[in-house]
C-alpha cells in the first residue's frame, strides 16, 4: 500500500492514521510500518497520534501510568537536546573490505573485540589529557555536538581528517583513533566501532583503510608530543602510540 | 508481527542513523521507565533525570542490543542500572547528603532524596495526571459497545486483533477499524487537555 507523505502542516489520512493506529498494536505488516515511520519526521501528527495511543493505553492500564502531558512534553523536549549531543549511531556492519576478508562470524567478533579493546584502551589513556568537556565525569560525558567516523566519499581519494580503521588487529598494529565522540560510545563495555553502514568504496591501501575525521588531524597537529614522554611515564601499560599516516 | 518485531523495526531505524524513531521508543516508554524508576526514587525531578540518562544511556548501547529479549525487558535493566548508580552517586555527594542531615532526616537513607519540592510534586501537577485518567475512561466509558469493547480488549486484556476477532466475532479489519476510531474518539476528549493548539506541535 503506497502511502503520499503529507505535507509538514497537513494531517495523515485517515488510512495513514488507521495504519499508524495498527502499529502502535504492532499489528500492520512490515512495509505499511516502514511507510508509516519514514513520515514521522515529516509530519507532527504522526507523533501526535503516536504520544496519544501511548498515553491512553498507559492511562487504561493504570492509574500510575496516567501522563502529565505538560511533563512529558517537557521531557521529550529535554531528551532532545540531550540526543542533539550524541554522535548518530550507525549500522553495526562491517566495512565491504572487511567483511569480504573476514572468514565469517568468529572472525569478525575477534577482530571487533580487539580493536574495541585498542580503542577502549586509547580511551583510557588520552582520557587524561581532559578531552572530555570540563567537569565531565562517568556519568554524563559529553562530546562535541556532532562526530562519527566520516566515511569516504569515493574510492581512491581520500577527504580530509581521516582516521585509519587498521585491521585485523594483531597485537603489534597499532588500534585505529576514533573522534572523540565515538569514543562517548565505545567506552561501554564491549563496544565496537560502527563503520559508516553507507561507505560503498573504502580508501584501502594494503592494510589500512582510511576514514577521515578533520578534528582528528588538527588535534594530532596539536599533540606531537604524543609519545612515551607523556606525563603518564611509561605509556605501554595503559596507552598505546598511534600514527596515522595520511595520504597525500 | 509482535511488539518486539515493532520495536525492532524502531530500532534498526535508529541503528541507520535515524534518531527520531528512537523520539518514538521515548514517547511509548517514558512513562513505565519513570514509574519503575519512581519505585527506587522518590524526588520526581531526580527520577525525570534518571530517566533521561536511562534513555540516553539506551541510544548508546543500541548497537549492542541484538534482539535476544524484548526491548523493554533491556531497557528495564538499564533503567535500574542507571538508578542505582545515581543512587550511589548521590549518596556520596556532600550537597545532597548535607541538605538531607539539615531536614533531620539522616538515619533513613531513602529521605536523603525525598525533600526537594519539585514542580511535578505539585498539587497542579498531579492533579494533571489524575485528570488525563478520569479524561480517558470517561471517553471509554461513552464509546458505543463495539469500540469499548475492541479498544479495552486490545489495550486493558492485551489481545491481539486475532483474538479480539475471534472474540467479537468480526473480521480483523473491523477489529483494526474499530481500535482507530475508539482511539481518535478518545483523542478527541484529551486534545484540550494536551494543550496542543492546532498547527503547534511538540
Amino acid at each position: 500500500m503506497m502511502l503520499n507523505a503529507p505535507k509538514p502542516d497537513e494531517g495523515l489520512s485517515e488510512s495513514q492514521a488507521q495504519a499508524l493506529s495498527a502499529l502502535v498494536d504492532a499489528e500492520c505488516g512490515a512495509e505499511e510500518a516502514e511507510e508509516i515511520l519514514a513520515l514521522w519526521g515529516q509530519s507532527d501528527d504522526v507523533r501526535q497520534r503516536w504520544y496519544e495511543a501511548h498515553c491512553i493505553g498507559d492511562a487504561l492500564r493504570s492509574p500510575d501510568l496516567a501522563s502529565n502531558p505538560a511533563h512529558d512534553a517537557q521531557f521529550l523536549q529535554a531528551f532532545r537536546a540531550r540526543l542533539a549531543q550524541e554522535p548518530v549511531l550507525l549500522a553495526p556492519q562491517a566495512l565491504p573490505a572487511v567483511a569480504a576478508r573476514s572468514r565469517g562470524r568468529a572472525s569478525r567478533w575477534w577482530m571487533a573485540a580487539s580493536i574495541a579493546a585498542g580503542v577502549g584502551t586509547v580511551a583510557l589513556g588520552l582520557s587524561q589529557f581532559a578531552l572530555l568537556a570540563p567537569g565531565s565525569n562517568d556519568w554524563a560525558p559529553r562530546g562535541p555536538a556532532q562526530g562519527v567516523l566520516a566515511s569516504s566519499k569515493s574510492a581512491g581519494s581520500p577527504t580530509p581528517g581521516s582516521v585509519a580503521a587498521s585491521q585485523p588487529f594483531d597485537g603489534k598494529q597499532f588500534p585505529p583513533l576514533v573522534s572523540q565522540a565515538s569514543w562517548v560510545a565505545a567506552s561501554a563495555p564491549r563496544a565496537s566501532i560502527w563503520p559508516p553502514a553507507n561507505v560503498t568504496s573504502p580508501v584501502q591501501t594494503p592494510d589500512v583503510q582510511l576514514i577521515r575525521d578533520a578534528r582528528l588531524d588538527r588535534y594530532l597537529a596539536a599533540h606531537q608530543g604524543f609519545s612515551a614522554a607523556s606525563p603518564l611515564g611509561d605509556p605501554s601499560a595503559h596507552l598505546r602510540n598511534v600514527t596515522v599516516e595520511p595520504r597525500r | 508481527m509482535t511488539d518486539a518485531d515493532a520495536d525492532s523495526l524502531l530500532i534498526e531505524r535508529v541503528k541507520r542513523g535515524d534518531t527520531k524513531a528512537f523520539e518514538m521508543l521515548v514517547l511509548k516508554y517514558q512513562r513505565r521507565v519513570e514509574r519503575l524508576i519512581a519505585r527506587m526514587v522518590r524526588d520526581p525531578d531526580v527520577v525525570a533525570d534518571i530517566a533521561q540518562e536511562t534513555f540516553i544511556r539506551a541510544y548508546r548501547a543500541l548497537p549492542q542490543f541484538r534482539g535476544e529479549s524484548a526491548f523493554y525487558t533491556w531497557l528495564y535493566r538499564v533503567a535500574v542500572n542507571t538508578a542505582k548508580k545515581a543512587l550511589v552517586d548521590m549518596k556520596r555527594d556532600p550537597i545532597v547528603t548535607e541538605a538531607a542531615r539539615a531536614n533531620g532526616n539522616e538515619d533513613d537513607e531513602t529521605s536523603l532524596l525525598e525533600n526537594v519540592l519539585s514542580d511535578d510534586a505539585t498539587p497542579e501537577a498531579l492533579l494533571a495526571s489524575k485528570q488525563l485518567a478520569a479524561t480517558v475512561n470517561a471517553a471509554v466509558d461513552a464509546l458505543s459497545e463495539d469500540l469499548r469493547q475492541a479498544i479495552t480488549l486490545r489495550e486493558i486484556d492485551g489481545l491481539s486483533y486475532e483474538e479480539i476477532a475471534d472474540l467479537m466475532n468480526t473480521p480483523i479489519g473491523t477489529v483494526r477499524s474499530r481500535i482507530f476510531r475508539a482511539r481518535e474518539a478518545i483523542s478527541q476528549r484529551l486534545r484540550p487537555l494536551l494543550d496542543a493548539p492546532k498547527g503547534k506541535r511538540w
